[in-house]
Order: structure tokens, then C-alpha cells, then sequence
């Protein structure tokens, strides 16, 4: 119910002034917010692209040998091993309008044969809540994992996804 | 009740508003890997052979036959047999090899002497091992299980009381 009239008077509200509403509609059409990725100081290195859509090679694994690769961290369990790195999230807002977001996470394709992880979440193709008040301007390092059974053989051994994010002003 | 349909589409209308103005960034970060097969090697005590004195469930362990002799009692774990000039003492050592991420259905073992030994025969599971080359032990070797391969040095008679017997054993799986 307060939702309800909050939007009814902001309604009127904004009807009523029509320059205000103009004005947010330029700032969307500038797009003041902006993701940016960045390598972290002990996370693997990031390749190509612009600052927001970048790629993460964590290259060659393997249960028994890990990972040759710098800041690629693997662990192996009873069936099964993690690949484990970071890296940097950094949100901007030109316009300065706000000082924290809620950033989301869904990973581009269903992946059944293994698991990505952001921060210990499992991600899945619906966005997923990773941080409620993350600030803005900061960078912030999240943990990427990637849990693979040993029973993924060299037939279905190639890893490729992406990870999408989202970002909503508070 | 027309005010009231009004009032629905103006508040349907400032909620598609407020969607589209509120501002929202995306970014895709793309993840690749590429996850190789391997397998792996550990040495264990056999339970019906010599303990192991380290290394046991590693892929460098030390297996100690202690005090040996042609006569006289032998350490519990180890067979001895005897021909006109020399014996032979032997115990079974647990190699253990395990896949992940392959399709590999065995493996091949080998068997490899670290170093010459002009005076003394090794051997493993019954194959005669030198340090030219590395010795077929088995050629479907079954994963994921303990399998005994049994060590045996045949010492000569003339062998002077006291010497002390040393070399190494490399194993080799390849997945077959």
C-alpha cells in the first residue's frame, strides 16, 4: 500500500513537472553508470574488450597439476576441484547522483557440467543478489570460482561463459 | 469509476516511468578454462609387506627392508628365496594411480632402477629392471585401486656382511 501511493504521488508529481522528467531521461541517455573490471593485484590477469565487457583466461587445469597460470589458485577434493581467482568490480557514475548500487550476477549460459561461484554464490542464468550497497567509485574485489567434477573428460573440457552483471543505483 | 481507471493508468504509467529512468549499467565479464585429464601416482603400505618408512600415500616414499641374510630370520613382510649363490628378499609395495577428467579406461606402469647395480638384481611383479630403460610392469592397470607390486633385490652369496643396499625405483603411469 505505501508503495501503491508513493507511485501515485510521485506520478503526479512528475507530471506536473515536466522539465524534472526530461532530465532523468537525458541522464539515462547518457549513461552516467558505468561497470568497469579491473585485474586485482592478486587475481588473474584480464584480456581485451572495453572496461566493461572483458575476459578471464584462466587457461590449462587440471585436478592433479592445478594451474600454471599466476594468481590461479586451484584446490582438489574428494571427486572434485575448484578454480579460484579474483578480480576487480568497480562502478561509476558520471553524473554523481549516487554513492552505492545493488550489483547482480547471472552467468550468460546454464552450465551443468560445472559450477561457477561469485563470492561462495552459485550463479545461474536468473541474476542473482551479490551486493546490496556496494559504493560506488570503490573498487571492489570479488572471488571467482569455477567447482569441477573429476568425472568432466577431455570431450566436454573447455570452459566458456560469461558472467553478467548488472548494476542498480540505490 | 472513470476517475479511478485514470488514476490506474497514471499510476501504470509513472511505474513504466520510474523503470525507465532508473538508470542501470551491465557488465559481462567472459570466463574461460580449459580443464585437462590427469592422473595421478601414490605409493602405499602393502598390509602384507614391509611398511612403508615414509612417503606413504605420496609419490616419493622409502621402503626399508631393514636387515637382510641368506639364513636366519627374515622381518615380518618379507619373503625370501634361496637358489646355490644367492637370495632373493621381497616384499609387495601398493601403487596406487587415479584419474580425473579423462576418458582413460587403464594405464600402463612401468618401472625404472635409478642407477647401475653391476652386483644385485631388482626387480618388480617379476620383471628385471635396470636403469637403461624403463620396464613394462603392467599394461592395463586398473584405476583407482591398490595394486601390489612386489619388490625383490637378489643379493649374491659373496656379498660382504654389512653393505648397504640403495637405489631408487621410478614408476611410470601412462593412461592408456
Amino acid at each position: 500500500m505505501l508503495i501503491g501511493s508513493s507511485l501515485v504521488t510521485g506520478g503526479w508529481a512528475q507530471k506536473k513537472r515536466t522539465s524534472g522528467t526530461v532530465l532523468n531521461m537525458q541522464a539515462q541517455g547518457s549513461g552516467s553508470l558505468s561497470v568497469q573490471f579491473v585485474a586485482a593485484p592478486d587475481g588473474a590477469a584480464l584480456a581485451g574488450g572495453t572496461s566493461g565487457q572483458r575476459s578471464l583466461n584462466l587457461g590449462s587445469v587440471s585436478y592433479n597439476t592445478g594451474s600454471r597460470m599466476a594468481n590461479v589458485q586451484t584446490r582438489s577434493m574428494q571427486g572434485r576441484f575448484v578454480v579460484s581467482t579474483k578480480f576487480g568490480l568497480q562502478i561509476q557514475d558520471s553524473s554523481r547522483q549516487f554513492s552505492s548500487a545493488t550489483v547482480l550476477a547471472a552467468v550468460a549460459f546454464p552450465s551443468p557440467a560445472y559450477t561457477v561461484r561469485l563470492d561462495g554464490l552459485k550463479l545461474e542464468t536468473i541474476p542473482q543478489l551479490i551486493q546490496g550497497q556496494a559504493r560506488i567509485g570503490l573498487i571492489l574485489q570479488h572471488r571467482l570460482e569455477i567447482e569441477v567434477p573429476t568425472s568432466l573428460t577431455e570431450k566436454n573440457s573447455e570452459i566458456q561463459n560469461a558472467i553478467v552483471f548488472q548494476v542498480i543505483p540505490n | 469509476m472513470k476517475k479511478v481507471t485514470l488514476l490506474t493508468i497514471l499510476a501504470a504509467m509513472m511505474m513504466f516511468a520510474s523503470f525507465a529512468s532508473a538508470q542501470t549499467a551491465t557488465g559481462t565479464l567472459t570466463v574461460t578454462a580449459t580443464v585437462n585429464g590427469s592422473i595421478n601416482l601414490v605409493f602405499n603400505s602393502d598390509a602384507a609387506g614391509v611398511a612403508l618408512s615414509s612417503g606413504a600415500g605420496t609419490n616419493t616414499a622409502t621402503l626399508a627392508f631393514g636387515n637382510v641374510s641368506a639364513f636366519g630370520a627374515v622381518a615380518a613382510g618379507v619373503t625370501r628365496t634361496s637358489t646355490a649363490n644367492t637370495f632373493t628378499v621381497s616384499t609387495p609395495v601398493d601403487v596406487l594411480v587415479t584419474k580425473a577428467n579423462s576418458a582413460s579406461a587403464n594405464y600402463t606402469l612401468k618401472a625404472q632402477l635409478g642407477s647401475a647395480d653391476a652386483v644385485n638384481t631388482w626387480q618388480v611383479a617379476g620383471n628385471t629392471i635396470t636403469n637403461t630403460s624403463a620396464t613394462p610392469i603392467t599394461a592395463t592397470g586398473t584405476y583407482g585401486s591398490n595394486t601390489a607390486e612386489a619388490i625383490a633385490i637378489t643379493v649374491p652369496f659373496a656379498t660382504t656382511s654389512g653393505t648397504l643396499i640403495s637405489n631408487t625405483i621410478t614408476f611410470t603411469a601412462t593412461a592408456n
